[in-house]
């Protein structure tokens, strides 16, 4: 941490797996429960079924969250959660977004 | 210029819409209600399962009315861990007033034995108080007042008017504000979560 601040942006990297404002609100909503279904991040994010199951297999395929499916009263159930490599993506962001911003 | 999530401000959105539902509201507005009305009647031993009706209103109406709408989640363990210290807490309070009251009678301790149902209020009015704070929902504190009010006032109006029961209507009186103003949130919350449509 006190290495990165003096670095400077330059060689900050920022996650764009994180940086889209779709998929940040997603692992925002994640960081603060142990797990969450698929109607919840619906009905905090705004986006559409399609766009939040695009997100969802984009962070899925980054590794950043765990999706599990089942049937629950004969109906799709699907619950999400943070890893712990996508909590630390998610918190090494907003770090170096704060060294990027604090910078200007 | 500084650049930060607010994420005391997306953990307290997150929760505070778990209890936008007004469904704690109606259950507290039941069951005080009823226990007013049961006041009037006999047998009083029935108090008990009011408690369960309660608990059975809110539990039937998250499953069928919030979660089909907002979703479900499993809480932070650091939530999870404020919840169990709020249940425990609740749970000493009221063993701690039980016992209190008991113990005051047996000495012949007029001042608390007199003004028990008052002190029961109160130890209603700040579970509710606590439960207000866990869930950050305002109105709830509105609600422990009007608890603590019903109970001690109508205790008070109980000493002086004798035509009927003071107390249990008062006690009726307070639990019907809390029931219909949960009413009110439900409906708002309906309003302002539809059912998602979702595709197969």
């Amino acid at each position: 941490m006190e290495n990165n601040e003096n670095q400077g942006s330059a060689d900050l990297q920022i996650d764009r797996v994180v940086h889209e404002p779709a998929r940040l609100k997603i692992l925002a909503y994640l960081s603060v429960v142990k797990s969450a279904d698929f109607v919840f991040l619906l009905s905090r994010t705004g986006l559409t079924y399609g766009n939040l199951s695009s997100h969802m297999s984009k962070l899925e395929e980054a590794g950043y969250i765990e999706v599990e499916k089942e049937i629950k009263n004969k109906r799709p159930h699907t619950m999400l959660a943070l890893t712990d490599q996508g909590r630390s993506a998610f918190d090494d962001y907003r770090k170096n977004m704060r060294v990027l911003l604090g910078e200007i | 210029m500084s650049y930060e999530l607010d994420m005391k401000e997306i953990e307290r959105q997150v929760y505070l819409s778990y209890s936008e539902d007004g469904l704690v509201d109606i259950a507290i507005g039941i069951v005080i209600t009823a226990w007013g009305l049961m006041l009037t009647q006999e047998p009083t031993g029935l108090i008990g399962l009011i408690g369960l009706l309660g608990m059975g209103i809110w539990y039937i109406g998250k499953r069928t009315i919030t979660i089909p709408r907002i979703g479900m989640i499993e809480p932070s363990p650091k939530m999870e861990r404020r919840l169990t210290n709020l249940a425990v807490f609740l749970l000493v309070l009221g063993l701690v007033a039980f016992v209190g009251i008991l113990l005051s009678r047996a000495a012949g301790n007029i001042m608390i034995s007199d003004y028990s149902l008052g002190i029961l209020g109160l130890v209603l009015a700040a579970g509710v108080a606590l439960l207000a704070y866990l869930l950050n929902a305002a109105r709830l504190y509105i609600y422990a007042v009007i608890l603590f009010v019903s109970f001690a006032g109508g205790e008070i109006l109980a000493k002086t008017v004798t035509t009927f029961d003071a107390f249990a209507l008062s006690v009726i009186v307070g639990g019907g504000l809390i029931l219909l103003s949960g009413i009110v949130v439900l409906v708002r919350f309906m309003r302002k979560y539809p059912r998602p449509q979702l595709e197969a």
